[in-house]
């Protein structure tokens, strides 16, 4: 009796690393492939509004790249005025919903127009899953506490001329 | 058992292997300090121990035709060059030793002369730059702006007292020694509207020389050189036609067309212009009229030759549409070209032949 249960602890131990790896695989796969055509322009959104605050031009000169700031983010004086656009540092930032201590927080967005790619690098919230989802080619990235988020154009045109 | 619940998982880590080995890095190679524009190289298949080599003549090869072709900046105090296109235009009707890369591309410009017919010509640049300093300087021209009326006919006045010259400068060869002489007090070269394309063009004769088939040169958003494109099927690169009249973020193109093995080069007016009295007044000018012309807001060309498609693409911007048709008429063939006008009231023009022209 005790050799039979042991011999489905064994296997349900196989079976569980089995589908551990298969759900691993297909999550890889998903993320390689899924979203992997090239970008041609990423939009930052705020709340709900629909048109971008800023366009990161990937496709800017087929390939050189330009940041587009489309307006100002609707904030309370007492904060400045956002989004700041840092050329030097390939950074956007925006000012965020989520509050510490009734402060609102920024949201610090990086582009890399080689690699056509975004990545929050800095953000305050409960589990930082937007700064935890990494660099960006073509899934988009939501920062929902700050109401931020950055979403892909991934045309399937080569070149514009 | 065991057996069974391997075998998905050997399918499954053989398929991401696989997908891992397709994803080869390209050499990409980007340039900001030549031609004046942004150039990308995207070779998809190189020889990996030739990556460095390839890296730097493709370097060199757009590093000496900048240097040769400028007329904004002498040579480089330690450039084995003779002489380059600022220099030269300080030595007009001086005969003046240059060296072969130079001449032939001067050559070359001579012959696209008389091919449109006088349409493109290279000795234009006293009127070029008064409608470059007076109108679309970026900080104190009129770009994107109405020009002040005065200004305007300033600058009308002053393009008329200078002259458009028959034989602008001449080319001597001798002992294999190579010589220009600029021929008349009122030439000024200006290779812009062919240097660009003409350097594209050697760069991918010499990847092609090396046997590779599969890559892609972009130099800025008006000429583009392509092999085949191992990722789509056809092996097909997809261009989109950039919109001249494009008012937002939905129309930013008015089409697209597939290309394989061939150059693409668009001239236009959109990129930077100011208007006077409804009209655009562009970087392009005619050497008939001395003035920027109104017939189309971009001419889009597929050919074989970047150097020769940058220098026809702006001739033909020049061109009013029965001449345009008369010159097709006689060199569409010859020249292996198709063509694609955005004409002045928006409707589209094509010349093609095997190439479709698609919906955006």
């Amino acid at each position: 009796m005790k050799k039979i249960k042991s011999v489905q602890t064994k296997r349900d131990m196989v079976l569980s690393i089995a589908l551990f790896i298969v759900v691993g695989a297909l999550f890889l796969l998903f993320r390689l492939t899924a979203f992997n055509s090239d970008a041609t322009q990423a939009y930052v959104y705020y709340g709900d509004l629909s048109n971008p605050i800023v366009t990161i031009d990937f496709a800017y000169n087929n390939g050189e790249g330009r940041i587009i700031k489309n307006y100002d983010q609707e904030v309370p004086t007492e904060y400045g005025v956002y989004p700041l656009i840092d050329e030097e540092k390939n950074t956007i930032t925006l000012l965020g919903d989520y509050e510490i201590d009734g402060v609102r927080q920024i949201v610090v967005i990086q582009y890399d127009f080689a690699k056509k790619s975004v990545q929050i690098i800095q953000e305050q919230s409960p589990n930082n899953i937007c700064s935890r989802e990494g660099e960006s080619t073509g899934w988009p990235l939501i920062c929902l506490p700050n109401r931020i988020r950055v979403e892909f154009d991934t045309n399937e045109e080569d070149f514009t001329i | 058992m065991k057996k069974f619940i391997f075998i998905p998982i050997l399918i499954f880590m053989s398929f991401i292997l696989i997908a891992c080995q397709e994803k080869v890095t390209p050499i990409k190679v980007t340039f900001s300090d030549y031609m004046y524009t942004f150039i990308s190289i995207d070779i998809k298949q190189a020889p990996q121990d030739m990556e460095e080599e390839i890296k730097e003549n493709l370097e060199q090869i757009f590093r000496m035709y900048h240097e040769l072709a400028t007329n904004e900046d002498p040579l480089p105090e330690d450039s084995n060059y003779l002489e380059n296109i600022y220099s030269i235009n300080q030595k007009t009707l001086q005969t003046v030793e240059i060296d072969e890369p130079l001449y032939t591309m001067l050559e070359k410009s001579l012959e696209y002369s008389t091919l449109t017919n006088g349409h493109f010509d290279v000795s234009i640049g006293k009127i070029i730059d008064v409608w470059k300093n007076r109108v679309l300087d970026e900080m104190t021209g009129y770009v994107f702006e109405e020009i002040p009326e005065e200004v305007f006919n300033q600058v009308l006045e002053e393009i008329d007292q200078i002259e458009v010259v028959d034989e602008p400068f001449s080319l001597t060869e001798d002992s294999g020694k190579y010589y220009i002489r600029i021929n008349h007090e009122d030439v000024k070269i200006d290779l812009g509207a062919v240097a660009k394309g003409y350097a594209t063009q050697v760069a991918s004769n010499y990847i092609k020389s090396l046997e590779i088939e599969n890559y892609s040169i972009t130099s800025g958003s008006s000429s583009i050189v392509l092999g085949k494109n191992p990722d789509r099927e056809g092996e097909i690169f997809i261009i989109s036609l950039a919109n001249p009249l494009r008012t937002g973020l939905d129309d930013r193109s008015y089409g697209k067309v597939h290309v394989k093995e061939a150059s693409i080069t668009t001239s236009g007016n959109y990129e930077q212009y100011a208007t006077y009295e409804g009209l655009r007044y562009h970087h392009i000018i005619s050497p008939a009229t001395k003035r920027p012309m109104h017939y189309y807001h971009t001419i889009t060309i597929i050919g074989q030759d970047a150097g020769l498609l940058d220098a026809i693409s702006t001739a033909m911007l020049s061109m009013s549409p029965e001449v345009l048709d008369a010159w097709l008429a006689l060199n569409q063939e010859t020249l292996d070209i198709e063509v694609i006008r955005f004409n002045y009231d928006g409707t589209i023009t094509e010349n093609l032949n095997e190439t479709e022209l698609l919906d955006a």
